[in-house]
């Protein structure tokens, strides 16, 4: 079908569906192929310039086979991609065909690469992603739908699993879904939004952001109030998946006042958020629309009735556009080995760039570190003695973690929904401290492939396999959070400094045995020793000396020597992954490459590598 | 309340007596007239006076309600009830508003689903033998009741969310949940009973539509084609089917024979539960959702009208009515998914 049909059938599906759009202001035009989203005259900020109506979205709430899609439990990230799969098999009979007609047949990601391409990225943060990502499509696919298309034959059939339910298909739609996909709110978590995925992507000096009411009831999708935050205790919001009766014994009298303001679609069957003109009306009154909702009825809104309230998604102009511009939504802040692994593309010199390194190397730069003191000192130990000392201390500093640095693990693994933007839909399970900004305006976070992208050593598939040899087991170390802990990898930012958590760790292992014990018997006591920690280096120094004795300074200045060596060595260790072909060999390479993929690939490099030579110089 | 009412008499006959007191309920609807002397002459009354409790509202047809309303009938005391039937409010059925889970009955649940559908298709036959003209629907009503509890159950309408009836009676331009009264059924009306009832914690629900006496062509035609959307809908019916197919098939019969699919009333998921998942619309190009798996239990219950298909409610908040009174008609069944295709319970 020509590209004209295509945009023509797209525009029309979005006339049937009650999709808004300022028409005398945007339009969509097909540029080589692809659409984007373009200004027709000047706008101004502020505007909202595209409404598209919750009900009408592709979701796993929203699709035909919900039902089995909760039934079987599917966990986020397949459960759109199956959603997408099942809608798309249908072809014209699917309520989405208009929109599924128009969508690409995939994202180019890294997974889709040659062999050769992908070899450009060794050594980067994304070599470990692209593993686990494929790893992951790949275990999805076999592990959860395959059984799935069997156990459902009269709704996945035969005869369409090699065009529609292939693993070919499930991944080109997945990478359709991991850079389309809208995170919504916390019933439908993410999902397809028609008309939204259009705008293309620019970071800064983006035009609009996608706005939505996130705090929706999770059971059922009311914007407003209803029976199940009613009935949910204060503090746990989620409490609502419970679904099947568990409030049978609360008084009758407070179901009276519950109000009931949202009904049952007509059309989707779970809750919407329209409002009725006689939810105002007393409680004895209730009775009224309440029942005949619950008949399965919906009180159809005449032209000629008020308009309810709608419950959309909307996207609203950031800033001012000129006629003819293209307007762009932004992905958010993102390092590269998100934009490329997660939309295909990435940046020269990203300023959300890190690099990580993992515990192993952190273990052995500090057994190595602490063999050569002993060395000095003439101290005789086994490597197995160092291993466990350095065991020790360590477990010492995850065991206190969350006393010394608070802020960055507030945000581990059982953060979900307490954010705007983030809530549900990025139950990642990595942290989200430090610069890792997801800036959830179009996170579409597919939770089994995405949150690998963002770490090379990603709990998921990364440290977990690693040989740690006798250290430690992670399981001892559990904290205070709900979830298993996981092992993190640690950060060099763009600017070259290692991440906080890094340092105090190493300080723990390098400070002396005496003040050690200080810190076992009372963590306060650490806790001011990075204070002051935090302090010396804020402080202008007169001179920086490796030796002799300072007053309150002393106690750093042997600590730090050895944190900045194991530093200097990680980064060395680091540098060893990628090949030998420096930055300038890259760069020059750059300059000549044709091939799209590979310049990527040759980006991500060239900025870790930068990163990596920043370090290099602050900690010689 | 206890000073005479200036130049009333209790109308009362044979009374005569100073009017001291005005039927509440008259008074509610705004209906003046009714004065009475005593509570006694009042309650002697309250039977005897017929009226149209809704002068003021603008009736789309010519079908008016016709008041009092025949006291709540009695359920006896060792039938089981549903969790509404002291309150009203059906708290199961709130609790799992808006989940997308169908529930699928094991093999237990199906056989008193078979069991409760049985004696609800017994319930209607029963009612329809009683329509004929001139019996009110409030007497077919009070039939429907009486079969309903000599079988041991419970009439499921009787009070869910207030209802005040055991079954649904809607003539002519009523689309559903007509509440039975006064009014007589004339020779020409076409009028469809609704039966639930209750039985060991299952419910079974269906309907039918009547003619009364000789019905001019254009609503036997209306009847049958509701009917057949109805048997259509079921013929294509099967595991894989989506919930969201059905409209299409009804509302392509229903156009071609030149009627209209309401669209407000869907069909429902039914068991334990008088109203839940899946929502079955009947209208085309919907977006229910929700895939026919063996073991769902669920009606379809398609209302086709002869005009527009926009419907409005009568001021008791119940009765659904077209908005251009031209008739409606309607039927229904309870279904349940097997391996191969649709069950008909009822």
């Amino acid at each position: 079908m020509p590209a004209s049909d295509k945009l023509a059938t797209l525009v029309q599906w979005f006339e049937d569906n009650e999709v808004e759009w300022t028409k005398d202001l945007i339009e969509v035009k097909d540029t080589n192929g692809s659409l984007g989203v373009f200004a027709k005259s000047d706008i101004e900020e502020g505007l909202p310039v595209v409404k598209i109506p919750k009900v009408n979205i592709l979701s796993s709430k929203t699709t035909g086979i919900a039902n089995v899609i909760e039934d079987e439990q599917l966990e986020g990230g397949c459960s759109l991609a199956l959603a997408v799969m099942y809608e798309s098999a249908q072809g014209e009979d699917s309520p989405w065909y208009g929109y599924i007609q128009a969508l690409p047949v995939m994202e180019d990601l890294p997974v889709f690469w040659s062999e050769e391409e992908q070899a450009v990225l060794n050594g980067t943060e994304m070599e470990d992603a692209l593993e686990n990502d494929k790893k992951d499509l790949r275990e999805d696919y076999e592990e959860i739908l395959k059984p799935l298309f069997e156990k459902y034959r009269y709704i996945f059939p035969e005869d369409q699993q090699e065009k529609f339910y292939s693993y070919e298909t499930f991944c080109k739609i997945s990478t359709l879904v991991s850079s389309r996909a809208f995170e919504v709110d916390a019933y439908h978590e993410n999902a397809m939004v028609p008309f939204a995925d259009i705008f293309n992507h620019q970071s800064g000096s983006e035009h609009v952001h996608f706005e939505t009411d996130f705090d929706v009831c999770d059971a059922c999708g009311a914007l407003e109030y209803c029976e199940h935050r009613f009935f949910e205790s204060d503090d746990d919001l989620h409490g609502a998946e419970d679904e099947e009766g568990g409030w049978s014994d609360v008084d009758e009298e407070d179901i009276e006042e519950s109000g009931g303001e949202e009904d049952a679609d007509e059309e989707v069957g779970d809750g919407d958020e329209k409002e009725l003109d006689d939810d105002e009306e007393s409680d004895q009154e209730l009775q009224d629309l309440e029942a005949l909702e619950s008949k399965g009825i919906n009180i159809y809104e005449d032209e000629e009735d008020e308009q309810p309230p709608k419950d959309t998604c909307d996207l609203v102009m950031d800033r001012s556009a000129k006629k003819g511009e293209e307007l762009f939504n932004t992905y958010g802040d993102h390092a590269n080995v998100v934009l490329l692994s997660k939309y295909g593309f990435c940046q020269e010199d990203n300023d959300n760039d890190f690099v990580t390194v993992d515990e192993d190397m952190v273990v052995d730069a500090c057994v190595d570190q602490l063999a050569k003191i002993l060395k000095e000192k003439g101290i005789k130990a086994s490597q197995e003695d160092v291993i466990n000392y350095v065991r020790m201390r360590w477990e010492y500093f995850i065991m206190n973690e969350s006393v010394f640095l608070p802020d960055e693990h507030g945000d581990m693994e059982d953060d979900e929904g307490h954010d705007d933007h983030e809530g549900d839909g990025c139950g990642c399970g990595h942290s989200h401290g430090g610069d890792d900004e997801h800036g959830h305006e179009h996170a579409g976070h597919d939770h089994d492939h995405e949150h690998e992208h963002e770490h090379e050593h990603d709990p998921e598939g990364g440290c977990c396999d690693h040989e740690h040899g006798e250290e430690e087991d992670e399981e001892e170390e559990e904290e205070e959070e709900e979830d298993e802990y996981r092992p993190r990898p640690y950060r060099i930012e763009y600017s070259g400094t290692f991440e906080e958590a890094l340092k105090y760790l190493l300080h723990i292992v390098f400070v002396d045995e005496q003040m050690f014990m200080k810190f076992v018997d009372n963590p306060e006591m650490a806790l001011g020793y990075f204070a002051e920690l935090a302090d010396s280096e804020t402080k202008v120094k007169p001179r920086s000396s490796k030796k002799g004795k300072k007053k309150p300074v002393d106690i750093f200045v042997n600590v730090k020597r050895n944190v900045n060596h194991v530093l200097h060595q990680l980064v060395l260790a680091r540098q060893k992954a990628y090949d030998e072909a420096g930055i300038a060999g890259d760069q020059q390479a750059l300059k000549t490459e044709t091939n799209q993929r590979k310049r990527f690939a040759l980006i991500c490099r060239i900025s870790e590598k930068q990163i990596l030579e920043r370090a290099l110089k602050l900690h010689p | 309340m206890s000073a005479e009412i200036a130049g009333q008499t209790c109308v009362s006959p044979d009374c005569g007596q100073p009017a001291k007191l005005q039927c509440p309920t008259c008074l509610k609807q705004g209906i003046s007239g009714s004065f009475f002397c005593s509570q006694d002459c009042f309650k002697k009354n309250w039977v005897m006076s017929p009226h149209d409790p809704f002068k003021n509202y603008r009736y789309t047809g010519a079908l008016r309600a016709r008041y009092p309303l025949s006291p709540k009938r009695q359920v006896p005391e060792q039938i089981k009830r549903p969790d509404y039937s002291e309150t009203g409010i059906p708290v199961s059925e709130q609790n799992v508003r808006g989940s997308s889970v169908i529930k699928c009955l094991n093999e237990e649940e199906i056989a008193k689903m078979r069991k409760v559908c049985k004696i609800a298709r017994e319930v209607l036959d029963i009612g329809a033998a009683a329509v004929r003209p001139g019996i009110s629907t409030d007497e077919i009503d009070r039939i429907v009741h009486e079969a309903t509890i000599e079988r041991g159950a419970y009439p499921s309408p009787l009070n869910y969310y207030n209802f005040p009836k055991s079954c649904c009676t809607s003539v002519n331009e009523v689309i559903c949940h007509g509440i039975p009264d006064q009014r007589l059924l004339k020779d020409g009306d076409i009028v469809n009973l609704d039966i639930t009832c209750y039985l060991d914690g299952f419910h079974g629900d269906l309907n039918e539509t009547y003619l009364v006496g000789n019905v001019d062509e254009k609503g036997r035609k209306l009847v049958n084609v509701a009917r057949e959307c109805l048997q259509k809908a079921i013929d294509m019916a099967k595991p894989g089917v989506r919930y969201r197919d059905f409209g299409k098939v009804i509302e392509e019969h229903a156009k071609k024979n030149g009627f209209s699919v309401v669209r407000t009333f869907c069909g429902h998921g039914i068991q334990e539960l008088f109203h839940c998942a899946p929502n079955v619309p009947h209208y085309a190009n919907n977006k229910a959702i929700g895939v026919l798996k063996p073991g769902h239990t669920f009606t379809i219950e398609p209302m086709i009208c002869e005009g527009t298909w926009r419907d409005e409610l009568w001021p008791d908040n119940w009765t659904a009515v077209t908005h251009d009174g031209l008739r409606s008609a309607q039927f229904e069944h309870t279904l349940l998914v097997t391996e191969t295709g649709l069950e008909i319970l009822t």
